[in-house]
C-alpha cells in the first residue's frame, strides 16, 4: 500500500502539480475569469482532479500568512465512495491503495459525491460519469509515481510505502513544532494522503477540520441492507410456513 | 359502482378494466423497482442489472420507471380510496382478530369490498408511491440539495424499499395461494359468490341487499 503526502511548509504554490496532472490524464483546462488570486480554477472540477487552494490567512497580531493546499482525493481507507457506489466494481481500491472510479462502468448516479467526507468527487456533464484523482494508478503500474509528486520542484510531495510516509509525515510535523500536525493518517481509517499543515487545520479554506464517514451511509450499509434481506426472505418464509401449515382459504359453498 | 356491477353464471363481475391496469401498472413497474433496485443495494445481486444490459440502462429505466410507479400509485389512490381508503368499525375487530391468519378461528369479523389488511397495503402503497418518488427526485438530481439531506434520502429510500418489498412479497402470496379464488378479481375481474361470502362476508350482505347476488 502506497501513500502520498504533501509538506506544506515546502510548498510555493507553483501549481506545478496541477499542470502535471491536467498533463498526465489529458484534461484540458477550462476557461475562468480573473478573479484576483492565483486560485484557478476556484475549485476542483470534473476535469481538474487537482489544484492549489491559496488563502491569507491573518492573526491576532495582524500578521499575515500566505498558505497553500494541493487539493486532491485522500483515497480513504474506509472509502464511503466505494462504499456506496451502486455499480459493481465502478469505484474499486488498487492495490497500490487509491480508490479509483471506472470511467467505462460508472452510471452517473452521482451517489459518490454526495457521500465523499472530502467533497472531492465531481460530475462530468459531457461523459455523465463522475471524476477524480486516480492517485495516477496508470503511472504506478508503469513504475512511475504521480505525476504530482514527480513534477513538484520544492520536494513538497512524497510518494511511497505508507508506513513510511506516515513516519516521515509524522518526523516532519514534529520537527516543525508549534501548530503542526500531519492531516490524514487518522481519518477514514487513514488515509493515502495526507498533509503535514504548518497551520491549524481550521485555517485552511475547503478543508474539513474533522471529516467523518456519513451516519447515514453507516446506517445504510450496516443496519437497513442486513434487515432488507431478513424482512424479504422473511416475508417470503413466513407465506411458505404459513401456506404449509394452514393452507388456502377456500371459498365454501354456502349450504357447508 | 356496485349497483352497475354484472352478473354471469353465478359469476360477478367485481374490478374495471381500468382498476386491473392500474393495478398492473403498479405491480409491474413495483417489480422491476424492487429487482433493479436490489441489484443496486447489493453487489451480490448485480447480475440483475447485468441481464438488464449493465448498470447503466437499468439505472435511468429504474429513473423512468419511478415515475411511472408515481403516476400508477396517483390512478391508485383516486381508484381505491372509496373503497379502500376509509377504516371503519368492523376494520379494527377484523385487525384485533389478524384477520383469522394468526390462528384458526371460526368468527372472523366479516369485512368489506376490501379487509383492513388490504386497507393497510393500499395505503403502504400509495405513500410508498409519493415517498420513494420524492426521495428519488433528489437522489437523481442531487447536486442543486445539501448533500446531508441527499444521503439522509438514500437511507429513506433504502428503508421504503424494505417496507414496500415486504409488502408486495405478502401481497402476491395472500392474493394468491393463501386465498384461492382471489387472483381472478385482478386477472379478468369474475368472483364467484362463494368467494364473495368467504372473503367480504359485509360487503356480501351489501350485495344482497341490492339484489345483486
Amino acid at each position: 500500500m502506497f501513500a502520498m503526502m504533501q509538506d506544506l511548509s515546502k510548498c510555493m504554490g507553483c501549481k506545478a502539480c496541477q499542470v502535471a496532472c491536467k498533463s498526465w490524464n489529458n484534461l484540458p483546462g477550462e476557461k475562468t475569469v480573473q478573479r484576483g488570486t492565483y486560485q484557478n480554477p476556484p475549485d476542483l472540477e470534473a476535469n481538474t482532479y487537482t489544484m492549489m487552494h491559496y488563502n491569507e490567512v491573518v492573526d491576532e497580531k495582524g500578521n499575515v500568512d500566505w498558505l497553500f493546499r494541493k487539493a486532491q482525493c485522500f483515497h480513504c481507507s474506509k472509502a464511503a465512495c466505494l462504499d456506496v457506489c451502486p455499480a459493481a466494481g465502478a469505484i474499486y481500491r488498487t492495490k497500490w491503495g487509491g480508490v479509483v472510479i471506472d470511467q467505462e462502468k460508472c452510471i452517473g448516479c452521482k451517489y459518490c459525491i454526495n457521500a465523499c467526507p472530502f467533497s472531492i468527487p465531481r460530475f462530468n456533464t459531457e461523459t455523465g460519469k463522475a471524476t477524480k484523482c486516480t492517485m495516477c494508478y496508470d503511472r504506478i503500474e508503469g513504475n512511475m509515481i504521480p505525476a504530482c509528486v514527480k513534477a513538484c520542484p520544492s520536494h513538497a510531495m512524497s510518494f511511497g510505502d505508507r508506513d513510511r510516509i506516515v513516519a516521515k509525515a509524522r518526523a516532519r510535523a514534529k520537527e516543525l513544532g508549534g501548530d503542526a500536525t500531519v492531516y490524514g493518517d487518522k481519518y477514514l481509517g487513514g488515509t493515502h494522503f495526507m498533509y503535514v499543515l504548518p497551520q491549524k487545520s481550521a485555517l485552511y479554506a475547503g478543508l474539513p477540520v474533522s471529516p467523518f464517514y456519513p451516519m447515514t451511509v453507516t446506517l445504510w450499509r450496516s443496519v437497513v441492507r442486513p434487515f432488507s434481506l431478513v424482512a424479504f426472505l422473511g416475508a417470503i418464509g413466513v407465506s411458505w410456513l404459513y401456506f404449509i401449515s394452514r393452507g388456502p382459504k377456500k371459498p365454501v359453498k354456502e349450504d357447508q | 359502482m356496485e349497483k352497475h356491477l354484472k352478473t354471469k353464471d353465478g359469476y360477478i363481475y367485481v374490478t374495471t378494466t381500468f382498476e386491473r391496469w392500474v393495478h398492473w401498472w403498479l405491480a409491474l413497474t413495483c417489480i422491476y423497482l424492487f429487482f433493479t433496485g436490489i441489484g443496486f443495494m447489493f453487489h451480490s445481486f448485480s447480475f440483475v442489472p447485468t441481464i438488464i444490459g449493465g448498470h447503466l440502462i437499468p439505472k435511468y429505466a429504474h429513473n423512468y420507471a419511478g415515475i411511472l410507479y408515481f403516476i400508477s400509485s396517483i390512478c391508485a389512490l383516486c381508484v381505491w380510496y372509496k373503497d379502500a381508503g376509509k377504516f371503519y368499525k368492523y376494520d379494527w375487530e377484523w385487525v384485533k382478530k389478524g384477520g383469522g391468519y394468526l390462528k384458526p378461528m371460526k368468527d372472523v369479523p366479516p369485512s368489506g369490498k376490501y379487509n383492513a389488511g388490504q386497507k393497510f397495503f393500499f395505503w403502504i402503497a400509495v405513500v410508498s408511491g409519493f415517498y420513494m418518488f420524492i426521495t428519488g427526485m433528489i437522489m437523481w438530481f442531487p447536486l442543486g440539495f445539501a448533500p446531508a439531506l441527499v444521503r439522509l434520502c438514500y437511507l429513506l429510500h433504502a428503508i421504503g424499499a424494505v417496507i414496500m418489498g415486504g409488502g408486495i412479497i405478502m401481497h402476491g402470496f395472500l392474493g394468491t395461494f393463501a386465498n384461492y379464488g382471489s387472483v381472478s378479481a385482478m386477472m379478468h375481474g369474475w368472483v364467484t359468490k362463494e368467494w364473495i361470502r368467504t372473503q367480504h362476508g359485509r360487503w356480501y350482505k351489501e350485495l344482497q341487499e341490492k339484489g345483486i347476488v
